[in-house]
């Protein structure tokens, strides 16, 4: 029987509930019984064409809805070269001002390792992988012991339940650095190259020339959600264009930092006083930045009129990127903020392509100096630049 | 010179427990460089020889790889390596002072050495834990710092 709360969360139903990270724990507050119930019971055909029709967007910094990737996936898998498929679970959370998948991963392994099988069988994959950020060495630790309690209670591996279904999951870590997170540049780590990005479509050219799909994990846990209460459960939540919610990281001039879920939707007034406790700085917030360094500024002026949601943001121009939410008081000069922030862009750069290892850093010394037409073009010429979407980011962040 | 060339056989088992739970060894190759690094701190020719020998796999391929690897390095520079995030979070969170600390307590050099070799101090542009800001990478463990008292006492340990 079920104690967690699956009407007010997708990705956090188990936060109420102690030490879910122990597999006995887990499954006294209902843990694994999606899986148990798809394996059992369900087409897994109709339980796709759930989450297609449910309206979700991937939760990475590029989100898209997520028949964008699947179609890709599904065509490709059809060739008969390609039939065998992998799954990555990308915890590499590499962008700057994000920890959302630490926080999972470090409180619920299992549902992680859950959301794993769910798509894993969705898709009939047999060969899972799920790569950690280095410096995330205590989820690294939790997520290894729930991968043994899951072994030696039968979820993984061989023959899971006399079902015939067998998934081999391995746990890896991966290379610390922005542009290490991406998803070729995570398939390149698997296979004993550098962990760079590169120009490869993993549809077609993945893993070990399989097929390929990568999900963040909190897109996984939001597919396992929609695999137990349907599309249309889906679709309460959040607005009619953006249904759901979001985890949010959030940090900086605010009372309490940490991880949040929130319905999309919800008024950035909201959050900032109902689940961040208000803003540390005396005299209040003087603009968010919903992406972090990654996107543009949302003005005070604008922090009344704007929600949560992906809709309301790019009416604005503004990207919510993976719900890195930074909050800037008053006492801070935004000008200096930015000039750091483009800093960071320029330092974090992997350096495999030309135009983003030497053009980052002159332009983040120089770019006071352009003119605004020189400025405008200059970041478009950044933007085309490169094997991954890294040096689209000054664009956004000043968005001339 | 020997000794330098092996490792641990407590290393060697904690390589022997990675390649076993991963189903090809290229995806292992980013922890058994970590657990090699934390033996060794630094890589040289030799050893990374000696790991080809071990793992079966072409020293030049190894070479590549490392070569991307974060926090890799050639040099046998210090003891112990500390990483100050610098992301926003940390920086609103008082970065710069611990830095800043860190510079005027150990008298750092250009590099960020100090002159007993004890640590070299360097920065990363973030350490995932922006809620426990400001924090610091003490070796290979992130630590969320309140002071530099805490600051002071966590390098205490690390001689």
């Amino acid at each position: 029987m079920s104690n967690a709360n699956f009407n007010d969360y997708v990705c956090l139903p188990y936060l109420n509930i102690e030490n879910t990270f122990l597999i006995s724990n887990y499954k006294n507050a209902g843990g694994y019984s999606i899986f148990e119930e798809l394996l059992k019971d369900k087409n897994v055909v109709d339980v796709r064409e759930e989450i297609l029709s449910s309206g979700l967007y991937t939760k990475g910094p590029f989100s898209k809805p997520i028949s964008e990737k699947w179609d890709k996936f599904e065509r490709k898998g059809e060739q008969e070269h390609l039939q065998k498929k992998v799954l990555i679970a990308n915890g590499q959370e590499s962008l700057s001002g994000s920890f959302k998948d630490r926080y999972l991963m470090e409180n619920f392994p299992h549902q992680v390792i859950e959301s794993i099988l769910i798509t894993s069988f969705l898709w009939g994959i047999d060969m899972a992988f799920l790569v950690i950020r280095p410096e995330y060495s205590f989820a690294h630790e939790r997520m290894m012991k729930a991968y043994d309690e899951a072994m030696k209670n039968g979820y993984l591996g061989e023959n899971i339940f006399d079902s015939g279904y067998y998934l081999n999951l391995t746990i890896s870590l991966g290379n610390s650095g922005v542009s290490s997170g991406e998803e070729t540049a995570i398939v390149n780590g698997l296979e004993g190259k550098r962990s760079f990005p590169s120009v490869r479509d993993l549809s077609l050219n993945g893993y070990l020339n399989r097929t390929t799909l990568v999900h963040n994990i909190e897109t996984l846990l939001n597919i396992s959600w929609i695999s137990k209460m349907g599309a249309a459960a889906f679709r309460k939540l959040g607005t009619i264009n953006n249904p759901g919610t979001k985890l949010i990281s959030v940090s900086g001039d605010i009372n309490y930092p940490g991880v949040f879920e929130v319905p999309l939707g919800t008024t950035f007034v909201d959050i900032l006083e109902d689940f961040c406790g208000g803003s540390s700085d005396p005299e209040g917030v003087q603009a968010i930045f919903p992406a972090g360094v990654y996107g543009h500024e949302l003005s005070e002026l604008d922090i009344p009129l704007t929600r949560l949601s992906y809709e309301s943001l790019s009416e604005k121009g503004i990207e919510l990127g993976s719900g890195n939410l930074l909050f800037v008081g008053k006492g801070r000069d935004l000008e200096k903020v930015k000039e750091i922030s483009l800093k960071i862009l320029a330092e974090s750069s992997c350096g495999y392509c030309t135009v983003c290892r030497d053009g980052l850093p002159r332009f983040a010394v120089n770019y006071k100096s352009l003119s605004e037409i020189e400025l405008s073009n200059t970041l478009e010429g950044l933007a085309l630049s490169g094997a991954c979407s890294y040096s689209q980011y000054p664009k956004r962040l000043l968005k001339v | 010179m020997e000794q330098e060339l092996s490792l641990s056989s407590s290393s060697l088992l904690k390589i022997q427990n990675t390649i076993e739970h991963h189903q090809f060894i290229e995806s292992a190759l980013t922890e058994i460089f970590f657990i090699a690094r934390e033996e060794w701190k630094y890589f040289t020719i030799p050893k990374i020889e000696y790991l080809s020998n071990l793992l079966k796999l072409p020293s030049d391929e190894l070479m590549v790889f490392l070569s991307g690897l974060s926090n890799s390095t050639f040099k046998n520079s210090a003891r112990n390596e500390i990483y100050v995030c610098k992301n926003l979070a940390c920086l609103f969170k008082g970065a710069e002072q611990i830095l800043d600390f860190l510079n005027t307590e150990f008298n750092l050099n250009e590099e960020g050495s100090s002159p007993d070799n004890r640590f070299k101090v360097q920065v990363k542009y973030c350490l995932g834990q922006c809620d426990k800001a400001p924090c610091i990478q003490v070796n290979n463990k992130v630590e969320h710092v309140t002071d530099l008292r805490e600051v002071a006492f966590l390098l205490e340990e690390n001689p």
